[in-house]
């Protein structure tokens, strides 16, 4: 790597006092370069991408050929399409294709792997997806059936064996009662069996029927789920089901699903109908669980209107939220920035040294840190108010604005090292010949650093600087662990906290009432994603912050 | 075709006993057994549940009970019937382990806080709350102790847990209970015993016995090192202490109100997944191997948990201290189970907080947190 | 560092350089001494809970009252936790992520750069937007998504450090992108532009011109995504389940997620361990990133 560093970076500028770009006009050192590479490199370069192609290529019809084979369509599908792209974005010629050539490898892990999530997102907005609403309806029927089936009171518990006719390979349950065998199935009862052998009180061999082993038995889990012995022609006797493959209780049903009423019909004759909600609804308005999912249409957005919600915390909580990303964003990297600056002076001893300590809360699980600034913000214990400030009991994490003040200085120091790595690196790209003709022009430390170093830096982190923002907005991780939202505003029924930004709001509504409420989050969380994108954008417009200064 | 697999999700100190078992059930079945090691909590719990439906979660799941509700109101786990093999365990271990009239697991360990008394520094036996904050102040006065006793709380979310045994003192138990003992969602705190309790949280934090920022950490290790003479704890803090090797005792907590200090009991159980690839085998292996006494011992000896089946329990020698939380977890209240108990929590904790940090009137702050947790229901 | 060079202007301004760097010294110790106490003191409590025997994180404020390596030793002795196995899952993983970042994250920030091309800045709008979207059910969409991947390639699914990567270079094109496309802006197009003239590929003008003039940025990029590959636990949990193919972070945030039953000793001693690679890189990569343009020019 040093080496072709050295062969193909140009010569610094001899004079670049003409010019307050970093590289003077006359740059015309790399030309020649290139050029040689170029008559050496080009058969190789083709080859590589022949070769690169030739795997892409199969990778990709393997994988359509597997997604048939096991009815992926919608991954089939788009490899299809994927691949097409790859190739044409690969082999057609042309200058209006060449971006795509760059962008293509990372958009497909993007489209594949995010777009994904949003698109998930915004397919749950619309749902009843949550707890008690997890799968389909046919699950919800078949649990609901076996749940609810009443053991008959002051039934036996009975060993049984499972056996598999040899007429048509049905399951059967036999028992031993009083030395003698009895079996059944799943229309006839308990009988005595004629010809059928026990040893150590199980039972051996049945005639007509071929016992199952261990193997066999759990094998089968499905028709042992659906059998039911009679235990006699009393229906009220019950009927046996086993769960375990060898012990069997007697059980009538309570909940039965009605096919011509499409609802659970209970034993006492309540009906629980299906309303279109997800789940049986019994006449008093009764739901039973587990429901299904469902398409709720706009439902979960209206919940927005809710006056508790909207109404009351809403406003403060979206100001708090711009105020933590925004100073989130300014005081790491003023703090980074000034680090940077102060140790890019190569006279200064010892500064590898302090960039790896400056650097060392970057290297350290987040998880854990967190968890300790909360214990050193500890107001009767923590090392802040016990050491630092000798027995002084500041409320760090108790009072609304100290507890602001607290996530504000623990995410500065979980983030300044990021933007201290950063801003070094931009640093590298500010020529010191800039400084020099700068300093030969008569200007001091402040304006060298207003005219050069502020400008240059701009150009090559305020980009960062958005998309650093955009993190912070949704910076669950730092408010959850630290302060977990708190102090909670004790007269709101939402347990809304004073350190609450959007996201960690949005989770204490749909998640923390009971129940998880995935359609309830994603749908808040889109509305929240709206409006950050909209106001960001428009932000980001005016400011003109993406555009390169060249 | 071989009987298959079983894929059990357990916590680190479950699977070093759960190898015991699973090695003996490979033995009798052949049925080979896979531990996925995870601990759990809210995420793992959701994960479970997301995963079930599509076939994907394992096949037994094991987790303190309160997450019953959840789970059963999902319908990802099956419905177990332990039969005659059910009457070795405690009342209350069976009990928890029921959501809506139906059983779903098979109890390995009932847990519960209980006090621990530093048998160096006192000897006293106090018998109600206020004569243990009474001899703790004099073992301050005279022996230079730093806290009357301790007790884990946070400053951000209060802890009801560990306090859930004062509060029953004064009648306030949090749900209603049907005559099965289960809960139902209408909130029992409120009223004058509610209020009384929140009165004597109040004169906690007043006289300094009670401190919101006292974290789990700070007060084991306090106790630890001699600066109280009671510890409020769960079995969990017991290996600490024997580690430290301290000389304890371990008896019920002595109640502040008129009734009995009843703490919450909290019910380590097997559950089995209604959508497993191996349902059967997961069955058996709960119905008919962990319910035997050597395979809860197995676990109790991984875990340091106190065993839910009773011949366990008394198969427990030399130790008294967890053979008393035993006991003590017999006439403690499960925790419920229902979903309405997620509202219930952080309201709870953080009125408590603000009752004994004085941020505000006592009764007035708890009324609030009724009214707060009631819309929320 | 830098080997002399005979350009009379730039040693003129070292001369300078020296001077002032000399008068100011002290005060720039001063602050940079006072920022390391800042930037370590939390992770002192880290160290002295991974020495303590208590296994408690904020037991007390007397650091290292006990000193012992129980906690490390059980670390690395405990079969049910195959800490070395994690270590090396976890380089592997964090690794690769590292590169395939590195490498699509530039790729894209060049083309961003350098082409002028429709639909260019409504790309860099649209990626900043999708950064924006709150991941809060990304647990499911990510399990959906792998477990019908699962079906195709089993290599790229479900508990699989392929699939674990692959969803790590989902964010690819994140912050990282727009990191490097700042960086790229840098750099004078006049470079590119005489390349061209002189015939050379956009290939070759992109490997063998460009990335090297951007390689403190690119060093910069690898080694924030290897932490972040690192040290992430969400979307690992996901993926994997098996233990034996858990990353550090999953296994040692086990430790900890348990209510009560959390082992502060040994997740400390966990975090202290899997810190020292990262360290090791900064120390070692160091180098590279402030050793930039001038710093390639000027030195030998």
């Amino acid at each position: 790597m040093a080496s072709t560093t050295r062969s193909s970076a140009p010569e610094p500028a001899g004079n670049s006092a003409e010019t307050t770009l970093p590289w003077g006009a006359g740059d015309s050192a790399p030309a020649t370069e290139p050029k040689r590479a170029h008559s050496r490199g080009f058969g190789v370069g083709f080859v590589v991408k022949l070769i690169l192609m030739a795997l892409i290529n199969a990778f990709g019809i393997y994988g359509i050929v597997a997604a048939f084979g096991v009815g992926s369509w919608a991954i089939a599908v788009f490899l299809i399409l994927a691949l097409i792209a790859a190739n044409l974005i690969y082999f057609l010629p042309g200058r209006r294709i060449l971006p795509a050539k760059y962008l293509f490898p990372g958009l497909i892990f993007l489209l594949v792997f995010q777009v994904f999530v949003i698109l998930y997102t915004g397919y749950t907005a619309f749902t009843n997806y949550g707890d008690g609403h997890n799968g389909t309806k046919e699950d919800a029927i078949a649990q609901l059936e076996q749940t609810y089936e009443q053991r008959v009171e002051g039934s036996p518990q009975y060993p049984v064996t499972v056996l598999s006719s040899d007429d048509d390979g049905a399951l059967a349950l036999a028992t031993l009662q009083d030395g003698q065998v009895l079996v059944g199935s799943q229309d006839t009862a308990l009988a005595p069996a004629a010809n059928a052998e026990s040893s150590d009180g199980s039972v051996t061999a049945v005639d007509g029927y071929e016992v199952l082993d261990y193997a066999e038995t759990v094998n089968s889990p499905e028709q042992l789920a659906e059998l039911r012995v009679p235990v006699s022609d009393d229906p009220a006797d019950g009927a046996l089901r086993t769960a375990d493959g060898s012990t069997a209780f007697a059980y009538t049903p309570t909940l039965t699903y009605d096919d011509g009423q499409d609802a659970m019909v209970d034993a006492d004759g309540t009906v629980w109908a299906d309303q279109g909600t997800g789940a049986f609804v019994s006449p008093d308005g009764e739901e039973l669980r587990p429901g299904w999912q469902v398409f709720v249409g706009f439902d979960n957005f209206a919940a927005v209107f809710d006056p508790e919600v909207i109404g009351g915390p809403f406003l403060s909580v979206t100001l708090w939220t711009f105020a933590f990303a925004l100073i989130s964003v300014a005081s790491t990297f003023l703090l980074g920035l000034l680090l940077a600056i102060l140790l890019n002076d190569k006279n200064l001893k010892g500064r590898n040294i302090y960039r790896a300590i400056i650097f060392m809360p970057y290297a350290f699980p987040m998880f854990l840190s967190a968890l300790i600034w909360a214990g050193l913000l500890n107001t009767d214990y923590g090392w802040v108010n016990q050491v630092l400030l000798s027995g002084a009991g500041v409320p760090w994490l108790e009072d609304p604005w100290m507890a602001r003040l607290s996530v504000l200085l623990v995410n500065l120091w979980l983030g300044f090292p990021y933007m201290f790595l950063i801003s070094t690196g931009a640093l590298q790209s500010i020529p010191e010949e800039l400084y020099e003709s700068a300093a030969m022009d008569g200007a001091g430390p402040v304006r060298r650093f207003r005219s050069i170093t502020l400008p240059m830096l701009m150009v090559a982190v305020g980009p960062l600087l958005i998309a650093s923002f955009a993190m912070n907005f949704n910076n669950f991780n730092v408010i959850y662990l630290v302060t977990q939202g708190g102090p909670q505003d004790l007269d709101s029924t939402t347990g809304v906290g004073a350190t609450d930004i959007l996201i960690s709001f949005v989770y204490k509504i749909a998640f923390s009432g009971g129940t998880n409420d995935y359609g309830l989050a994603a749908a808040l969380s889109i509305l929240i994603f709206v409006m950050v994108a909209v106001v960001s954008l428009l932000t980001f417009r005016r400011s003109k912050a993406l555009e390169e200064i060249n | 075709m071989g009987p298959g697999q079983l894929r059990i999700q357990a916590g680190d100190d479950e699977i070093p006993g759960l190898q015991q078992i699973a090695e003996r059930f490979t033995d009798a079945t052949g049925v080979t057994v896979e531990f996925i090691q995870r601990e759990i909590n809210a995420q793992s719990i959701s994960d479970f549940i997301a995963q079930a439906p599509m076939g994907q979660a394992p096949d037994i799941l094991i987790s303190p009970h309160d997450n019953l509700g959840q789970l059963a109101a999902n319908g990802v786990i099956a419905s177990v019937e332990m039969g005659d093999r059910g009457e070795d365990f405690t009342q209350n271990a069976l009990t928890a382990v029921t959501y809506d009239g139906v059983s779903y697991g098979v109890p390995y360990a009932v847990e519960c806080v209980a006090m621990v008394r530093n048998d160096d520094l006192t000897q006293d036996e106090p018998e109600t709350f206020d004569d243990l904050r009474a001899v703790g102040r004099r073992l301050m006065d005279e022996q230079g102790l730093q806290y009357p006793f301790t007790i884990s709380q946070s400053p951000t979310n209060g802890d009801p847990y560990h306090l859930y045994a004062l509060q029953t003192s004064f009648g306030a138990e949090v749900f209603a209970r049907d005559e099965d003992g289960e809960y139902l969602p209408e909130l029992t705190m409120g009223g004058s015993e509610g209020e009384q309790f929140a009165n004597y949280l109040a004169d906690l934090g007043e006289t300094g016995d009670l401190r919101t920022s006292m974290t789990p950490d700070i007060a084991k290790e306090a106790f630890i090192n001699g600066e109280s003479g009671f510890h409020l704890c769960g079995p969990w803090d017991l290996v600490d202490l024997e580690a430290a090797e301290m000389n304890c005792t371990v008896f019920p907590i002595p109640p502040a109100g008129p009734e009995e200090a009843r703490p919450f009991a909290g019910v380590q159980a097997f559950f089995v997944n209604a959508n497993g690839r191996n349902p059967v085998a997961a069955q058996d292996f709960v119905t008919n191997w962990i319910t035997q006494p050597e395979s809860q011992l197995a676990l109790y000896k991984s875990t340091g948990r106190p065993p839910a089946s009773s011949t366990a329990v008394e198969q427990m020698q030399d130790d008294p201290w967890r053979t008393q939380y035993a006991v003590i977890a017999e006439t403690a209240l499960p925790m419920p189970a229902i979903p309405a108990m997620g509202a219930v929590w952080s309201f709870w904790g953080t009125a408590q907080n603000a009752i004994v940090d004085g941020r505000g009137e006592p009764q007035q702050l708890w009324e609030n947190m009724i009214s707060n947790i009631e819309g929320q229901i | 560092m830098s080997s002399a060079t005979t350009q009379p202007q730039t040693q003129r301004g070292r001369k300078r350089r020296t001077k002032a760097g000399r008068s100011n010294a002290w005060w720039r110790h001063v602050v940079a001494l006072i920022m390391c106490v800042f930037a370590l003191f939390p992770l002192v409590y880290a160290l002295s809970s991974s020495l303590s025997e208590a296994g408690s994180l904020m037991g007390s404020n007397q650091l290292f009252a006990t000193v012992t390596g129980a906690n490390y030793q059980q670390l690395f002795s405990d079969p049910q936790t195959p800490f070395m196995r994690w270590f090396v899952n976890s380089l592997v993983i964090a690794g690769a992520t590292a590169l395939g970042t590195t490498l699509m994250g530039a790729a894209a920030a060049y083309a961003f750069s350098r082409f002028r091309f429709n639909g260019r800045r409504k790309g860099l709008m649209s990626l900043l937007v999708i950064q924006m979207f709150p991941q809060l059910l990304a647990f499911v969409a990510i399990f959906l998504l792998l477990f019908a991947i699962s079906g195709v390639y089993p290599f790229l699914g479900l508990n699989s450090r392929m699939g674990l990567i692959a969803v790590y270079l989902g964010g690819a094109l994140g912050a990282n992108t727009f990191l490097m496309y700042g960086f790229f802006n840098t750099i004078p197009r006049d470079i590119d532009e005489a390349a061209t003239i002189d015939g050379a590929s956009h290939a070759q003008i992109y490997w063998t011109m460009i990335l090297p003039l951007v390689r403190p940025i690119l060093v910069v990029v690898a080694m924030l995504s290897f932490i972040m590959a690192f040290s992430d636990f969400l979307l690992a949990q996901i993926v994997l389940q098996d233990p034996s193919q858990y990353t550090l972070a999953v296994g040692l945030y086990e430790f900890v997620s348990v209510q009560f039953g959390e082992d502060w000793g040994v997740f400390s001693a966990g975090a202290i361990i899997a810190a020292l690679p990262v360290m090791l890189l900064f120390l070692f990569l160091q180098r590279y990133i402030v050793a930039g343009l001038t710093g390639g020019a000027v030195k030998g």
